[in-house]
């Protein structure tokens, strides 16, 4: 028996978690309205139980991995540059990019897109892509004069944030949407 | 059908018609020109925008970024050896080949006359079936779309390139998923967790950016550098001239385009299949055909035309089970099926009986747009190649506000944004462990007509599940489905003989 405990096996055991507290809510809906997330979330269940199984057992998945055109043959090599294409990134650059997208969406739910959107391009631009300041700020604010002339014409009421209001209609002021 | 022909056309005239096929031919083809990004970012990225557009305009956006990602891709295929999307990596084999002894030019030639050849063919099969397949789709009950739904997210689980067991999950999360809410049927709430904004459910437009666009942006972006290694310097090319031999070159092989273009319509009409297998599968077979295989890969402009023709009669063939069922056959046709929904139309009978001019109108733009691409795409390919060479790092931060604004403009909900940037963070770790994206959104979008028809048959029989053995298509389907499900199995079980045997 392979025994490997990785990252795929992880994130399968966080989908069991989510899709099996799922099936426990659907038991306080009404009889007819439980029917589909029994029906497919107890299928999910059980293929995620064949692929955790599967991280054990190879074998037992080699049968699914048969695909349409493999069957008909010559689609090994956009099999391969597909694969080549996905190859995974480090952890730490990707936690470096998702820590910019909630960075950005935390500093413009608090300060607005007017203030941020600029800001942002012109750090994100210097820090990571090594532009110069100068150049970072020029498209910065290049970029964030077309955005609004354009948003102003869609008639876009843009987020101003939720700091109070500092600059009427601009930066802060925004009424917090109910969650 | 003649007078939604005529009016489609007659739209057509519209100055604005035209400046949304020509926007629609820009953004495509700079999206598929920049490796990594392609239709289904593009697609996405606009969607938002096109809320509160007339659907007739927003359509004509959409047919032109469908009809020039192709070709926009084929640039640094060919200049580069990169592929802008995964199905133009056929055409790098011969593309690049021909590109370094100097004959980019036409190689680029080439590719833009057999984009425009396979678009056409594409939609002329699409123009030719609909009316057949009109009767058939009016045909079809409750039980009849229950079967549909479930054949369809078998053999798109099937068909992605994955494993077939998380294909099969993502259909099951993305069907979980679109549970979340209001149910009419019993007036209760589902899986809202006591929260207001998910009352109405996930929200389309959020759900679907972030899931592809976001989840795109992370992957690429991660992986930083440049997108193309090799030397601007090796693409330098001088085709002047090479352009008119390329136009020849596919004028004069009727029999391959025309091929070609069955292969590709045929392919996408087959859900889940999509580009790349028509690419590779069309290469393989015009191989197979001609009197010099071996110059297949060394620089043979027929390596070219069979992979660009299919590629492109695709998107025609993919239109059919989307606008006729509902059913995407693949990622950007998902994402093109959200916009009808955005814009209040339900594809299948609906959108056949009463919106049949809106059909046509995407089909003529796909066709308006294409002559549009391989036209504008012959002078704008040295550019185009040139912005391949731009640093993901560069691109993110824009393609990052627009997801931002994009997203917030739909419905004004600062909300909707953190949706899209936690569908995005969710997406790429589907993506990162390998289970297909495609398959959580088709769940996500047929899971609500999933479970209506499940319902609606139930209603009909008083309880019994011999509704779908009564039902002669319901039945097919289902068994199809069941086929599908089994035939690795027995794939694998007569490998498995035939390796004993010669043992």
């Amino acid at each position: 028996m392979k025994r490997r405990i990785d990252g795929e096996l992880v994130f399968a055991a966080a989908l069991v978690a989510f899709i099996a507290a799922m099936l426990i809510a659907t038991l306080q809906f009404p009889p007819l309205l439980r029917y589909t997330p029994f029906i497919a979330g107890g299928l999910t269940l059980v293929f995620l139980g064949v692929l955790i199984a599967g991280t054990f057992h190879p074998g037992l998945l080699r049968m699914t991995e048969t695909a349409l055109q493999d069957m008909w043959g010559g689609g090994n090599e956009g099999q391969k540059f597909e694969e080549a294409a996905e190859a995974p990134s480090p952890w730490r650059s990707v936690l470096r990019v998702m820590g910019y997208a909630v960075g950005f969406l935390l500093a413009v739910y608090w300060f607005g897109f007017f203030l941020v959107t600029p800001i942002f391009i012109a750090i994100y631009l210097t820090l990571d892509a090594k532009a110069r300041p100068l150049t970072a700020l020029a498209v910065a604010a290049g970029l964030s004069v077309v955005l609004i002339f354009a948003l102003v014409n869609l008639n876009v009421d843009l987020w101003v944030g939720r700091i109070p209001e500092i600059v009427p209609d601009y930066i802060g002021g925004a009424i917090e949407p109910q969650f | 059908m003649l007078e939604s022909m005529a009016l489609a056309i007659e739209r057509l005239a519209d100055p604005q018609a035209l400046a949304m096929l020509l926007a629609g031919v820009l953004l495509g083809a700079t999206f598929g020109a920049l490796p990594g990004l392609g239709s289904i970012v593009a697609l996405s990225v606009v969607l938002p925008f096109t809320f509160g557009m007339d659907p007739l305009a927003a359509m004509y956006l959409y047919a032109g970024i469908m009809s020039s990602v192709t070709f926009g891709g084929s640039v640094p295929a060919i200049l580069l050896n990169t592929p802008g999307t995964p199905p133009n990596a056929a055409t790098c084999f011969d593309g690049y080949a021909m590109a370094k002894r100097g004959e980019g030019a036409r190689a680029i030639s080439v590719s833009a006359m057999s984009c425009l050849v396979g678009s056409i063919g594409g939609a002329v099969v699409t123009i030719a079936l609909l009316p057949l397949i009109k009767p058939i789709v009016f045909a079809f009950g409750p039980p009849e779309f229950f079967g549909l739904v479930i054949f369809g997210l078998v053999m798109i689980a099937f068909a992605a390139r994955a494993n077939m067991v998380k294909g099969l999950i993502g259909g099951g999360i993305g069907l979980m998923l679109s549970l979340v809410g209001y149910s009419e049927i019993y007036d209760t709430y589902r899986y809202t967790m006591g929260s207001d904004y998910l009352w109405d459910g996930i929200p389309l437009v959020p759900f679907v950016v972030g899931l592809f666009a976001v989840s795109e942006l992370i992957t690429y972006t991660a992986r930083g550098g440049a997108t193309v290694t090799h030397d601007p310097s090796e693409t330098k090319i001088n085709w002047h001239g090479q352009i008119l031999t390329g136009i020849k070159d596919v004028l004069s092989r009727p029999t391959q385009w025309m091929r070609s273009a069955a292969i590709g319509a045929g392919i996408g009409i087959i859900p889940g299949l999509g580009g790349s297998v028509a690419a590779f599968l069309s290469y393989f077979v015009g191989m197979q055909r001609t009197k010099s295989p071996e110059t297949y890969g060394k620089g043979n402009v027929e390596g070219i035309l069979c992979a660009e023709t299919a590629n492109d009669a695709k998107e025609g063939g993919a239109l059919l089970p989307t606008v006729a069922f509902g059913l995407p056959g693949s990622a950007d046709m998902a994402i093109l099926l959200g916009a009808f929904v955005l814009h209040g139309m339900q594809p299948g009978p609906d959108l056949l009986r009463n919106h049949m001019d809106l059909i046509y109108a995407l089909l003529f733009g796909i066709i308006i747009s294409q002559v549009i691409t391989s036209g504008l795409g012959l002078l704008a390919a040295p550019w185009l190649a040139r912005l391949s060479l731009l640093p993901n790092r560069w691109i993110a931060p824009f393609v990052l506000v627009l997801v931002f604004v994009g997203t917030y403009m739909v419905r004004t909900n600062i909300l909707d944004v953190a949706m899209a940037i936690g569908a995005g963070i969710f997406g790429y770790l589907m993506r990162r462990y390998g289970f297909p994206l495609i398959t959580i959104a088709i769940g996500y979008i047929l899971g609500p007509l999933a479970e209506k028809s499940w319902i609606q048959s139930m209603q009909i029989s008083d309880g019994s599940l011999t509704i779908f053995v009564t039902e002669p298509i319901a039945l097919v389907l289902l068994l199809g489905a069941l086929a599908t499900l089994v035939v690795p199995v027995v794939s694998m079980v007569r490998k498995g003989r035939a390796r004993r045997a010669a043992a």
